[in-house]
């Protein structure tokens, strides 16, 4: 961890650095390169208006008198060869060298303007300037045109010095910076290491908040998510533990009945007596088997919650039909009147098949074995603005308004009905089933008061 | 003159001491290599306008030092060395590896010109800044600009021992030196040109001195024998800018003929050499050069060829130590660079020459 952080820093701020360094070697040369000249052109300067100076009229003729200074100037500082050239008004040569480079554009009268060039196949630094004469005699334009020369090789050896001192001093800084950087890092990432150890070092059980107190702000956020994290956790763990003990409560009823019966069996010598009490224990038998279904269908419904992997999409109308379908024998059975009615097909959800057919038989299966004999249970499916709605109506007895809570719970089964088979499960699995697919299920008293009405709203998949 | 001759007979044995020796001590390592190198080369040409008679002690020398190397000398005149280095190098044939010339702006301008290879020689510090340019152009000299006269017609303090006194004197006796004073023909002389623009550069009162000159009516001539020849028959009396190495070596033989190394400044001139940038002899070139700038080079310069050491750790009286013992700071050594290059402006030097001679020339 500590290292692949180091190498995530160094990959994403050196190759940057290389770069910066890169661009900012090329402007300081530029920058080196411009200081040189500036240093170097005073003499070119100097030589050229001290030229200038001594370029005159006398009784019509230019006269050049080159001063002594103009040349000796160049032996001060450098080594450098120097040419010179002074150009009459008509462009002829008046002295110095023939074919010097002159400048594109030299301004009118008195500015030196400079230039690269390269003369006799050397690289040279040539100024130019243009002086007025003012000859009386002359007529307009009596400028001549005053150039100097001189080789770059002192230029260039000062550029490239200036370069590389500039360049040392830019590598000593980034080296120190990165040194800088490395520190800076074992020290902004102690206090993460320091709760990567704590962490470790928990026990198993220990599922309470780290401390966050002496984090770095930056880290409080994370620490948050991981305490809240770890609540849900130890919340969903003591559930689940209840759920056990719960579960094994239950199945020890079924049991200890299974047990009666089969000593009460052994006991019997009337075979008559013994056939009903076989009948006893199967249906004993076939109350646990239901029992531990219905426990394995909440479980994978709470493991479901969430996140449902199976998901497809459906028509949930079809759906609710096919499982009405298949429950009307158990409602002819119990001469039940059960109604089907709302829209064939068109009502798409997205969700896990099994569990909203599971979810839906679980309803109509209370509504069917709730209601007595005669009675009536009625299946609704419509769409309702972007929800799909199923609602199933019995005329049974209902539900008291204060129980309406509590029947959801596990295991929770109401008295009224305690001569009904039942786990007490059926309604926490509609319930997890119905969270799963982000619905809502709730329960109301039926048309005029009487019977129970469990209205399920799933959301329909979005029109493409 | 005894101790001349001490330090002829002091060089005689120190170089039979050395014959043999090879790369000095303090060269670099791969000295060597060159040496080897300029054995395979075999020769050097030389383009010298200096005497053959000062150069051959140098030329014997050198090649008892570097057994192998022959030194092929042509000696020719300024302007004649300055045209054929130009001419040669545009006919692309063969030319000198070396060129050396009292002529000092004209060698100054063909450095300037790109004629010359850069080569740093390992004497370069035992020089005098004023002496390199570029590591091209090395003054090898030190030839004191001096006045001389005629010892029997002039007396003791008749003797000007400065710019400022030769001045003064023209200008309170011009009937005592009519026709008598005599120097250089500027226009036909390249050296005596050289020589009068830098007395017009360093001295303020020069025009003045011009005038006073002109007053007397001299006698230019365009060799410095001639001025001398006239000097020691009596004709003339007194001339000045005369190159002191010739000057001594007149006066050892003319015993009427007196030196003096003016007071106020002594211009001292320097031969320029610079080897070719296309030497084809670049290795014996650089091995020629360094010899004449080494100790052992420069000790004949002053001690044999007469013409002044720039070393100053080279003993003798004509060298830069001993003449700076005697003259101090009016010592004023031409400069080796591209200043030298005003007067050559062609501009520049009519305009000069226009005006020396209202000022200076004849006048009948
Ligand atoms: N349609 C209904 N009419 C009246 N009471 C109902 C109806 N549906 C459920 N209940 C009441 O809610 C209680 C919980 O129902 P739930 O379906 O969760 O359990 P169950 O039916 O007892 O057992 P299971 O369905 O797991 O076999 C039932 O015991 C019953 O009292
Ligand atoms: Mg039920």
């Amino acid at each position: 961890m500590r290292s692949s952080l180091r190498r995530r820093v160094a990959v994403w701020l050196l190759p940057p650095l290389v770069l910066l360094l890169g661009v900012n070697a090329v402007l300081s040369y530029r920058g080196a390169l411009e200081a040189a000249n500036q240093a170097y052109d005073r003499s070119l300067w100097a030589s050229i208006k001290s030229i200038g100076e001594s370029s005159f009229v006398r009784n019509g003729v230019v006269v050049v008198d080159m001063p002594h200074s103009a040349l000796e100037i160049f032996a001060e500082g450098g080594q450098e060869r120097v040419f010179y050239a002074v150009i009459g008004p008509d462009g002829a040569l008046l002295t110095g060298y023939p074919d010097m480079p002159v400048p594109p554009v030299v301004p009118a009268d008195g500015v030196v303007k400079t230039m690269d060039a390269t003369y006799k196949g050397d690289a040279v630094r040539t100024g130019a300037m243009r002086k007025r004469l003012y000859d009386p005699a002359g007529k307009g334009d009596d400028s001549i045109l005053v150039l100097v020369a001189e080789t770059t090789e002192t230029r260039t050896e000062l550029a490239r010095n200036l370069f590389f001192d500039s360049l040392r001093r830019q590598l000593a800084l980034i080296a120190l910076g990165a040194v800088l950087v490395l520190v800076a890092l074992g020290t902004a990432f102690r206090p993460l290491l320091r709760l990567r150890d704590t962490i470790r070092n928990r026990s198993e059980e220990d599922l309470t908040p780290v401390a966050s107190e002496d984090v770095p702000s930056e880290i409080r956020p994370l620490i948050d998510a991981i305490n809240h994290h770890m609540g849900r956790l130890s919340a969903m763990l003591d559930a689940r533990k209840r759920f056990l003990a719960d579960a094994a409560h239950q199945l020890r009823t079924p049991l200890t009945v299974l047990g009666t019966q089969a000593e009460y069996g052994l006991r019997q010598d009337d075979p008559a007596e013994m056939r009903r009490t076989l009948k006893g224990i199967v249906r004993s038998i076939g109350s646990a088997r239901r029992l531990t279904n219905q426990m394995l269908s909440l479980s994978r419904a709470e493991a479901v919650n969430g996140l449902i992997r199976e998901r497809s999409r459906l028509d949930f109308a079809d759906l609710v039909r096919e499982v009405a379908l298949e429950l009307s024998q158990l409602a002819l059975r119990r001469q039940i009147d059960l109604a089907y009615e709302g829209l064939r097909g068109g009502l798409m959800v997205e969700g896990n098949d099994a569990m909203l057919r599971e979810m839906v038989a679980n309803l109509i299966d209370n509504a069917i074995r709730y209601t007595p004999a005669g009675g009536q249970v009625t299946v609704i499916v419509a769409r309702e603005s972007a929800e799909a709605v199923t609602v199933i109506r019995d005329s049974g007895p209902g539900i008291a308004p204060d129980e309406r809570g509590k029947v959801f719970q596990r295991f929770y089964r109401s008295l009224d009905q305690s001569e009904t088979e039942g786990s007490g499960l059926g309604l926490a699995i509609v319930r997890e089933i119905c969270l799963a697919h982000a619905g809502r299920v709730s329960l109301d008293a039926g048309p005029a008061g009487r019977g129970l009405a469990v209205t399920v709203r799933l959301p329909l998949v979005k029109a493409l | 003159m005894k101790s001349m001759r001490l330090a002829l007979a002091l060089c005689a044995s120190a170089s039979l001491s050395v014959a043999h020796a090879q790369a000095p001590a303090d060269y670099p390592a791969d000295y060597a290599a060159v040496i080897a190198a300029a054995r395979q080369e075999g020769k050097v040409r030389i383009y010298a306008a200096t005497d053959t008679a000062a150069a051959s002690p140098l030329i014997k020398d050198f090649e008892a030092l570097y057994p192998g190397v022959k030194v092929e000398y042509s000696d020719m005149n300024t302007t004649e060395l300055y045209n054929r280095v130009i001419s040669e190098k545009a006919a692309g044939g063969t030319s000198g590896d070396v060129f050396w010339s009292s002529s000092m702006d004209l060698q100054i301008k063909l450095v300037n010109d790109g004629f010359a290879l850069t080569y740093k020689s390992p004497e370069v510090a035992k020089l005098p800044e004023w002496a390199v340019w570029r590591n091209e152009g090395y003054g090898t000299t030190y030839e004191p600009i001096v006045f001389i006269y005629n010892k029997r017609l002039l007396k003791p303090e008749e003797v000007p021992q400065s710019h400022a006194e030769l001045a003064k004197m023209l200008a309170a006796n011009p009937e005592r030196f009519k026709g008598k004073l005599t120097s250089y023909d500027i226009e036909k002389s390249g050296v005596g040109f050289l020589l009068i623009t830098q007395d017009a550069k360093l001295n303020p009162a020069f025009w003045d001195l011009a005038k006073a000159i002109g007053a007397a009516s001299p006698r230019f001539q365009s060799s410095s024998g001639t001025m001398m020849e006239r000097i020691g028959s009596g004709e003339n009396l007194l001339g000045f800018n005369i190159i002191g190495s010739y000057a001594l070596l007149r006066a050892k033989k003319d015993p009427g003929i007196g030196i003096v190394m003016p007071k106020d400044y002594t211009l001292v001139m320097s031969r320029i050499m610079f080897i070719a940038k296309t030497a084809q002899n670049s290795n014996a070139a650089k091995l020629w050069l360094d010899y004449i700038l080494s100790k052992r080079g420069q000790t004949i310069i002053a001690n044999q060829s007469e013409l002044g050491s720039i070393r100053a750790d080279v003993e003798g009286d004509l060298t830069a130590h001993g003449l700076a013992k005697a003259l101090g700071s009016a010592l004023k050594p031409i400069q080796v660079g591209p200043g030298l290059l005003t007067y050559l402006d062609q501009a520049k030097r009519l305009e000069f020459i226009k005006q020396w001679q209202q000022t200076a020339a004849l006048r009948k």
